[in-house]
């Protein structure tokens, strides 16, 4: 079941983008939905509040979606925030990368409002479940 | 589907002009484009034969490609080039009337020649192809001179076979303070000053090859100036682009969410109709809801009459852009083709296709393997 109530953080360089992901978010249930526009934006945010998810593009300036997921991991107070990448960058090298720095799951660009539900359902399903 | 044509059956030419003909030959058998120069002429050559030049200190036979196709040839003008091409691992030069540009075409586009042309012996051309207005001759370079035997032998084209004889002491001489003045001003930007060549030995040879320098690089500069001009522009076009796509997304994203929002609304209605409770200003209050957002839908297509615009922009863009490859190839046959696979044309950096970017599928199997 999914906890509507979860504090979500989208985290994409293109107002557009995080507009598209806040709706369909909206549309699934979630309505506790913070935005950043890049890694740096993100990091602050997380550090100055409690999040539940951190849903970050790959392509940013400043600092990137796998940078930024290695931030996370790197920091002792943020590395438990499961993070799902949602991206344009789909090559196996790139998938495999993001594997490897801990990401919790990964959608491509284009995506649809239940592909995105279902991942943020494996997630927490996940981690319920062992 | 046009722009997914194999990169593979694109032809680069480097068209010319003879008399009032437009022609092409296939860039990879140019060597250099140079501006017209002196020719000696030499005895008891074939009457297409001009003469030789002295390129770089080797002698070059240059072919009067006007004879050879039987048409009328202009003056020499200052828009006169001699084209170095390779042929049977030597190099021969045509004395064109103009280069005029480097065109891309699809070879499919490649037309077969008419049995029987004007002026033209046929088994010279290996197609035709339409460029704007005008027909250009695509002409096989390798057929064109099958016949031409090389009069000049390996042992005799080192340049100034007296050079040997005629050296001397080079010591502080006038013409080495030339040399020095002159390659400082390159080094400063200053192309147009020259090197009197009547010099022997080494030193001669080295004013030579700066001589030549020159010429390329007065040849270049009108090339990177008009292609950097192109620059700003571009980039300017496509800032306005991703902005006038952001705010026409954000419009129409805020329009799709008053019919989002008005579903809710249409929905607590129904209930009420459904529990029998205020059913008259219920379906009053949908019917507003139906028509405002009917309104609102058509407001979504006009909005999106903005990929219009945008299309329009980068079309522009598209074409700035083939100016400036246009230029740069043109600099790369004025230094000579040294590296073949440069001209090849790249890969995109980045595929927006699609084709080889891997989908949801793909990766969602990939993050199975991982135990996701």
């Amino acid at each position: 079941m999914l906890d509507l109530k979860l504090k979500i953080l989208v985290v994409d360089d293109f107002s557009t983008m995080r507009r598209i992901v806040k709706n369909i978010l909206r549309q699934i249930g979630y309505s506790n939905i913070d935005e950043a526009e890049d890694g740096n934006g993100a990091l602050s945010k997380l550090r100055q509040d409690k999040y539940d998810l951190v849903i970050s593009d790959w392509n940013m300036p400043n600092m990137t979606g796998l940078d930024l997921l290695k931030a996370i991991r790197a920091d002792g107070n943020l590395n438990g925030i499961p993070v799902l990448m949602v991206t344009a960058e789909s090559k196996k090298e790139n998938v495999v990368e993001a594997i490897k720095y801990g990401v919790n799951n990964y959608v491509v660009k284009p995506f649809t409002a239940d592909i995105l539900k279902n991942k943020i359902e494996k997630i927490f399903d996940g981690k319920s479940g062992g | 589907m046009q722009e997914q044509k194999d990169i593979d059956d694109v032809l680069q030419l480097v068209g010319f002009t003879v008399g009032e003909e437009n022609f092409g030959i296939n860039i990879s058998e140019v060597h250099e484009i140079n501006r017209f120069e002196q020719i000696n002429r030499l005895p008891d050559l074939p009457n297409y034969v001009l003469g030789v030049i002295d390129l770089r200190g080797v002698v070059i036979p240059v072919i009067n490609l006007a004879e050879k196709l039987g048409i009328q040839s202009r003056e020499v003008t200052k828009d006169t080039r001699i084209i170095i091409i390779g042929f049977n691992e030597e190099k021969v030069g045509i004395l064109v009337d103009s280069v005029s540009e480097v065109l891309r075409v699809l070879s499919n586009n490649l037309e077969k020649p008419p049995s029987i042309i004007k002026n033209v012996n046929s088994e010279y051309i290996r197609g035709i192809i339409r460029n704007n207005n005008h027909l250009s001759v695509i002409l096989d370079i390798q057929q064109l001179f099958k016949d031409y035997n090389p009069l000049l032998t390996k042992e005799n084209t080192m340049i100034s076979p007296e050079i040997k004889s005629v050296a001397r002491e080079e010591t502080s001489d006038p013409a080495i303070e030339k040399i020095v003045e002159v390659t400082k001003a390159m080094a400063d930007g200053n192309f147009t000053q020259e090197i009197d060549v009547n010099l022997y030995g080494q030193v001669g040879e080295i004013a030579r090859y700066i001589n030549a320098t020159l010429k390329k690089l007065q040849s270049i500069e009108p090339n990177i100036a008009q292609a950097s001009d192109k620059i700003p522009e571009a980039s300017m076009q496509l800032s306005e682009i991703t902005k006038a796509t952001e705010e026409a997304t954000h419009s129409i994203m805020g329009q799709v969410e008053r019919v989002l929002d008005s579903q809710d609304v249409i929905l607590h209605n129904l209930f009420s109709i459904e529990k029998g409770s205020g059913v008259q200003n219920s379906a009053g209050e949908i019917k507003q809801i139906v028509l405002d957002n009917k309104e609102t839908l058509l407001d979504i297509i006009t909005g999106l009459s903005f990929q219009d615009l945008t299309g329009q922009k980068i079309k522009a863009i598209i074409s700035l852009i083939e100016e400036v490859e246009k230029r740069v190839l043109q600099l790369i046959v004025t230094f000579g083709l040294k590296d073949k696979a440069a001209l090849e044309v790249d890969s995109p950096l980045m595929d927006l296709s699609g084709k080889s970017a891997l989908n949801q599928n793909v990766v969602d199997n990939l993050l199975e393997e991982f135990g996701f």
